[in-house]
């Protein structure tokens, strides 16, 4: 009865910009990066350098007259700073400085090999002319033959009615044949005019123009075009033109056509700059043939400094309705995504404080299968923070925010929190003890609260934790090699006293995952709306196996909390009262170089059952072999398999494969199958993807990649590597 | 059974410059735990410290971990990627790139998402400070030959 | 230089004997021949007299010495060609100067080397200022036999003055 309704859909995205600028992105989003002025300009090749080196002709026998004209016969060599050339004969004219060699002759220019009948070669500048020659270039070790090659500057030549390969031998697998090629190394960029790539002598793609990086920086040109095809959208047809603004900038538009829906139109810019970087991508259909409406959607995000420590960023997502993502989505992140948050943040850093002012809303995009409730808005929080460390022996700290929740439906309201901390760390090198008190003042004042209810709550507690720990250490001899065997005991003790907090409204408040990091927190619920009462004790041990590098090789952990008091604040989702919390019991880390494991187990003391469990495996004998396989159980929630491997089948063939399946549903959750064939100078994907996107609905994606190294990635949906690289946590793709 | 307990860990170097940007979190509490055993000195500038700590990438990832049937998010995986290399001023490298890669997971229910928004930020702080442990050990033993 | 054609060429030398019956004088001893801007100077030089009267001298620079040649060219206030070779060759009529074997001969232009030559054999022929290169002392190239070579200096455009104070 289960009427999956199978939407198969092979997304298409635009085949990657040509290295796109999001790693020097995502870099930049870090704080210090000093180089953000390299970003894009690579350092010029000192070939200019050349001009004043002297030109040094040797053969076997010469003649002319000198400071005019000059024959050279039988093996002559012609050298200037990075030009050799070999040929038969040459002439040699002082005024003009130029060489005319022919007679089985060869040039080796800054690396790059020419063969060919005759070179005119101007020397100072570096100009020059090639009849018919074969040439082999350093970058991508390019290759081909063509009519003639002209130097039109010490950067710049253009191969005239020439191929170019980045294949090796007189029959390459792909060739790209064009009426000119011009290859720019100051701008790293081939521009081909009336092009044509052959794949294995069969041509499958003609472009008036194409343009291509030299190694791999961005180049603005039209991209290859985009295939694809879904059950609901029917043939998709893309053709995205990418614009390399400038070092530091850079615009995609992608222009696509869907049978059933209509044009759609895609622009994606992004910026760095000194201070400042962001990315802002915006998608629009007029009039989607299927739904009679317009579908659009936005990503948006942005960084800056405005002043040396003032911070401004926002993230901004929306889109037109809610089945946007499964629509048009290209990637199981994207569908799996249905809360759209919207945030503008501005912060001030002073010395030891900080403000931040923040404004942040969510869309749900609604799923009426499993419907979702609309969290609330902050509009706006601020946020205030202070501390200082080791002041006579204190650390003090201090957390305040002011919040206005706003909400369609549930209760709205403003809450006021004050957070003092206070703190005497003693810590020696073996042992700890950190006592700390700290109070929790809230205020609420509730617009709408239901009839009868305060409109206006208090709550203030003190909380006392003592926290206290010694390391044991010993030297150890594991797995055959030598290593620090830690041996830490750590005892965590709470008291906050209880307050009712069940007519307190609850805006941002949640149970916290029982782990490591938050048994030896201080309040067991998240957010600040409940403060749990809690006179409890927190017992752990961890044993870490340290190498004599100081990386550490494999962490044995074991935890548990014991209550003295029965806690009696609770959220919906709390876990009900016990004497003992659950067992923690986690182990991570590298078994043999090739094998690495984690296990993470969180049983229960009421009924002995585990309630979150995660066992994973990781085995990689050698880059491009990885097999992995986890177990993940969530009581009443999931419990799912999943085992991923990329493996070489054969010489060149290499397989990949994922399967995450739920046990729990008996349903693939996310299933990727595909394989890759390897040449030395190009790549074949083929990837058949499919992932659940609703209840009882799921979508298979197909896609291919054609990579000719050097020139671009053709294809169908989406890029092959990005899935792969999500879904096998290992993978490692050939370039 | 052979335990004893841990003794002075000191540095062999008297000052570090620590290449972090100022309002950086890592970098604060890195530099906390450096001062906290007294003999190093933590310098403003590069080239008046014995040792410099170049960070080569400091990269947060939230990534999907587990997806209920209904291909809702049921758990990501944080990722928190730390590359650093300490060398001295002349460029000589005392410890080549090292890549530190932590992961902690966290369940997600549209529900919650600003509860979950807060312990991202607890986890994150967890990840820091185990972060900071590790650079500790690892600048404890660096050969100054 | 042209000029030369027009000047005596006349032999200095420690020890002079010569044969008058066939024309054939021997100077030992710090031999300097001159005529106009040109000068050779070696260890020994054996000159013989031609049908027309004109000198036709072989000098060769002793154990291990080289002869020196120098000589203005035409063309420019101060253009020298310099040449040194362990035997030279001086031909008063036909004005061509043969270096052979271990030849090196360099084209000045205001004290600076523009051009140099180096080789088995190099001539110089000043009346119609053209040179020619051979990898044998035969002064005929034979396939594989050395290599001759001619490193031109790349042309010294006058720095701008801006460039100078910079």
């Amino acid at each position: 009865q289960t009427a999956a309704t199978e939407q198969t859909t092979a997304p298409a995205t635009p085949a990657t910009p040509v290295a796109p600028l999001a790693p020097a992105l995502a870099k930049k989003a870090k704080e210090s990066i000093p180089e953000v002025k390299l970003i894009g300009s690579n350092k010029p090749v000192d070939r200019d350098a050349d001009k004043d080196a002297p030109t040094i002709i040797e053969s076997e026998s010469m003649s002319g007259r000198p400071e005019r004209i000059a024959n050279f016969d039988d093996h002559v060599e012609i050298q200037k700073g990075g030009m050799t050339i070999k040929a038969d004969r040459a002439t040699y004219r002082n005024l003009e400085d130029e060489v005319d060699a022919s007679g089985n002759m060869s040039l080796q220019r800054y690396g790059d090999c020419y063969t060919g009948d005759s070179a005119r070669m101007q020397m100072d500048a570096g100009l020059g002319h090639i009849e018919n020659p074969i040439y082999k270039l350093v970058k991508n070790n390019a290759q081909g033959h063509a009519n003639s090659i002209d130097f039109l500057s010490r950067e710049h030549s253009v191969i005239n009615q020439g191929t170019y390969s980045t294949c090796e031998g007189l029959s390459p697998d792909w060739y790209l044949k064009s009426d000119t090629l011009n290859l720019d190394t100051g701008l790293d960029s081939g521009v081909a005019k009336k092009a044509t790539v052959y794949f294995k002598d069969v041509p499958i793609l003609f472009a008036p123009s194409l343009s291509f990086p030299l190694s791999g920086a961005r180049q603005s040109g039209l991209l290859p075009p985009t295939f694809g095809a879904s059950s609901k959208g029917g043939i998709e047809f893309g053709l995205p033109y990418y614009y390399n603004i400038a070092p530091n900038r850079d615009l995609t538009i992608f222009p696509k056509f869907i049978a059933r829906r209509g044009l759609q139109l895609g622009v994606e810019g992004r910026y760095l700059g000194e201070t400042y970087s962001g990315e802002t991508s915006v998608e629009g259909l007029l009039h989607d043939q299927q739904t009679n409406t317009d579908r659009w959607s936005i990503a948006s995000v942005h960084k800056q400094k405005l002043l040396p420590n003032v911070d401004f960023s926002w993230d901004i997502n929306a889109a037109s309705d809610d089945d946007y993502p499964s629509d048009f989505s290209r990637s199981i992140t994207k569908t799996a995504q249905r809360l759209l948050l919207r945030e503008a943040d501005l912060v001030y850093y002073g010395s030891i404080w900080s403000l931040g002012l923040r404004v942040s809303n969510y869309q749900v995009l609604q799923d009426l299968a499993a419907p979702i409730t609309r969290p609330y808005d902050r509009l706006p929080q601020l946020n205030f923070h202070a501390e200082q460390r080791d002041l006579m022996g204190f650390d003090w700290a201090v957390d305040s925010s002011l919040t206005r929740f706003w909400h369609p439906s549930m209760v709205r309201g403003d809450r006021t929190v004050l957070n003092p901390q206070l703190s005497y760390p003693i810590i020696n090198p073996g042992w700890f003890i950190t006592p700390k008190v700290s109070l929790h003042a809230t205020n609420y004042h509730l617009e709408n609260p239901d009839p009868g209810q305060p409109t206006d709550l208090n709550r203030v507690l003190p909380t006392l934790s003592i926290d206290s720990g010694m390391v044991f250490e010993r030297k150890a001899n594991f797995f055959g090699r030598d290593l620090t065997q830690t041996l830490e005991p750590r005892l965590f003790y709470v008291r906050t006293p209880y307050k009712d907090q069940s007519l307190f409204p609850n805006f941002d408040s949640a149970t916290a995952d029982f782990n490591f990091a938050q048994i030896f927190s201080e309040n067991r619920f998240t957010g600040s709306d409940r403060i749990g009462d809690s006179n409890q004790i927190t017992a752990a041990l961890i044993s870490r196996f340290i190498e004599a590098s100081g990386e550490e090789r494999l962490r044995l952990a074991v935890g548990q909390r014991f209550y003295f008091n029965t806690q009696r604040v609770t959220l919906p989702d709390a876990a009900a009262s016990q004497s003992r919390s659950d067992l923690l019991l986690s182990a991570d880390g590298k078994i043999s170089k090739t094998l690495s494991a984690d296990a993470a187990l969180q049983l229960s003391q009421t009924d002995r059952q585990s309630v979150r469990a995660n066992y994973g495996l990781r085995w990689q004998p050698e880059t491009g072999k990885v097999l992995n396989a986890e177990y993940r159980f969530q009581r009443d929630t999931l419990e799912q398999l999943d085992i991923s491997a990329q493996w070489p089948l054969a010489k060149r063939w290499y397989g990949v494969a994922r399967s995450n399946y739920s046990i729990l549903d008996k349903r693939l959750v996310e299933g990727v199958a595909g394989f890759e064939y390897r040449q030395d100078c190009w790549a074949f994907r083929v990837i058949i993807q499919r992932f659940a996107t609703a209840t009882l609905q799921s979508t298979s994606a197909f896609s291919f990649q054609l990579e000719l190294n050097g020139l671009g990635k053709f294809g169908l949906g989406s890029n092959p590597i990005d899935v792969l690289k999500k879904n096998i946590s290992g993978y490692q793709s050939a370039d | 059974c052979g335990f004893a307990m841990r003794g002075a860990v000191s540095f062999p170097f008297k000052s570090i410059y620590v290449g972090f940007g100022d309002s950086s979190p890592l970098g604060g509490e890195l530099k906390r735990n450096i001062r906290a055993n007294g003999q190093t000195v933590i310098t403003s500038s590069a080239n008046d410290a014995e040792v410099i700590l170049d960070v080569l990438t400091e990269n947060r990832e939230k990534v999907i971990l587990s997806l209920n049937s209904q291909g809702r998010v049921r758990e990501y995986n944080l990722v928190y990627t730390f590359k650093f290399r300490v060398r001295d001023k002349t460029g000589k490298e005392f410890l080549e790139p090292t890549e530190i890669v932590l992961k902690r997971n966290i369940t997600f229910n549209e529900s919650q998402v600003l509860a979950k928004e807060a312990e991202e930020a607890v986890l994150y702080r967890d990840m820091q400070t185990d972060l900071v442990q590790q650079i500790l050990r690892r600048l404890a033993v660096l050969n100054m030959s | 230089e042209q000029a030369d054609r027009y000047k005596k060429t006349d032999i200095e030398a420690e020890h002079y004997a010569s044969d008058d019956r066939k024309k054939i004088t021997v100077l030992t001893g710090d031999v300097v021949v001159t005529r106009g801007t040109l000068t050779i100077k070696s260890a020994k030089a054996v000159n013989t007299e031609t049908a027309e009267g004109t000198m036709f001298v072989v000098l060769t620079g002793g154990p291990g010495g080289q002869v020196f040649f120098r000589q203005k060219r035409d063309g420019g206030p101060d253009l020298w060609v310099e040449g040194v070779a362990s035997r030279v060759e001086y031909d008063e009529k036909t004005e061509l100067v043969k270096f052979i074997t271990k030849a090196h001969v360099k084209y000045l232009e205001n004290k600076k080397v523009t051009q140099e030559q180096e080789g088995e054999f190099l001539s110089y022929d000043s009346k119609n200022e053209n040179f020619i290169g051979a990898n044998t002392a035969s002064g005929q190239s034979v396939p594989g036999s050395g290599r001759i070579k001619l490193t031109i200096q790349p042309k010294l455009e006058q720095p701008k003055p801006e460039e100078q104070k910079k």
